[in-house]
């Protein structure tokens, strides 16, 4: 048998070492880094997409600002339906122009809102008037107006049909002096107000 | 003269245990190389993952920022807030002017209303005049008609008296019937 020469034996050796020394650089050092970098390609993905969404997001609003900027009519139709704040003034000034314009005569108008609401000179609400938060409120009243059958029903249908969005939740008709009808409504107008 | 060496040569092998050892030496050195070169990509590729993590981190930092104090965003949220709330009381508006047509086709034509009372509750209250008792059964007759109780029905006559008009004398009596809700909603057809 012949002998391997001491050269080769530390050559083997040597070998030997090194298979060990690149399976534990790659079982405690490669794989779990790469196990690291799954990882966190993963989160990246993620976070990738949530500034997707987000960039999208900003995106959306900007046009949707933009578009309420230029739509300053329908802006204006909103205010109307729901107004921003509970001006009671405008509600009877609104019942009143309605009446005339159907020939009926008012004969009572209360509306009543929220006890002391400041109407006007709220120098805060003023300086910013989106900024607080609103929630539903209602305005409610009676009126009383007399007038033929069909008109009446004409000042009814105007009511009911008015831009400012008015409920009548009750209704009575009688008879009245001069062969009139009078008409007795019980309605409900909301606004949206600053919470307190 | 020259000694001649006629034995097969036995080097060879030799040569292959001292030279192979020694490749396979070298070739395991380039593999581990290979391994550190493959490990130092990995590491500053998880460099550059945690670049892109930290940079996508503060472009959405930034853009929560632009979203929260951008321009108009305010009167933005308050007139979606309108527009919540009027769908929703849009979508529970009555239209009462809707009832009287339908209350006309349903009445005898002899017989005349002198008070309406209605409320959300479903309940219609009037009173009515008619020229005799027989026109009054005839008034509640129609009811059992299924042309006619479509949107008006569980009729309730609370009384009624007998009145001198002018030239003739008249029955009176306060009638109590039940109207369909869907009577007063709205109507596409009719434009309210």
């Amino acid at each position: 048998m012949p002998k391997v020469p001491k050269s080769a034996q530390n050559a083997l050796v040597e070998v030997v070492l090194l298979i060990v020394v690149c399976g534990l650089f790659t079982w405690f050092i490669i794989l779990p880094k790469k196990a690291e970098i799954s990882a966190k390609n993963a989160s990246l993905a993620k976070v990738v997409e949530q500034e997707s969404t987000v960039s999208g997001d900003l995106a959306k609003l900007q046009s949707m600002i933009q578009t309420l900027n230029s739509s300053s009519n329908q802006v204006a139709d909103l205010d109307q339906a729901l107004p921003l704040d509970g001006n009671t003034v405008n509600l009877q000034i609104l019942i009143n122009s309605l009446a005339q314009s159907v020939g009926v005569a008012v004969t009572d108008v209360e509306v009543s809102g929220q006890p002391n609401t400041v109407v006007a000179g709220d120098k805060a609400l003023l300086s910013d008037p989106y900024g607080a938060t609103r929630t539903l409120q209602t305005l409610a009243g009676n009126l009383s107006v007399t007038g033929s059958f069909a008109q009446l029903q004409a000042f009814l249908q105007k009511l009911e049909t008015s831009a400012r969005l008015i409920d009548v939740t009750d209704l009575e008709m009688d008879a009245a002096a001069g062969g009139n009808l009078s008409l007795r409504l019980g309605i409900n107008a909301y606004y949206l107000a600053p919470s307190s | 003269m020259a000694q001649i060496n006629l034995l097969k040569q036995t080097s060879t092998p030799y040569d292959f245990k001292e030279t192979g050892p020694k490749i396979l030496s070298k070739v395991f050195l380039v593999i581990l190389a290979a391994l550190v070169i493959y490990y130092a990509w990995l590491f500053f590729d998880s460099k550059s993952i945690d670049g892109k993590i930290t940079q996508a981190q503060a472009q959405i930092a930034s853009d929560q920022q632009k979203v929260t104090s951008i321009q108009g965003r305010d009167e933005l949220l308050t007139r979606q807030l309108q527009i919540k709330n009027l769908q929703a009381l849009i979508a529970a508006h009555v239209y009462w002017s809707q009832l009287f047509p339908e209350l006309a086709r349903v009445t005898l034509k002899t017989a005349s209303y002198t008070t309406l009372k209605v409320g959300l509750s479903d309940d219609l209250t009037l009173g009515v005049t008619v020229p005799s008792l027989s026109d009054l059964d005839k008034y509640m007759q129609i009811f059992d008609l299924s042309q006619f109780n479509q949107n008006f029905s569980d009729i309730r006559i609370n009384g009624f008296n007998k009145v001198q008009g002018v030239s003739s004398t008249a029955v009176q009596f306060q009638v109590s019937m039940t109207y369909n809700p869907s009577l007063i909603q709205y109507n596409a057809q009719s434009g309210n």
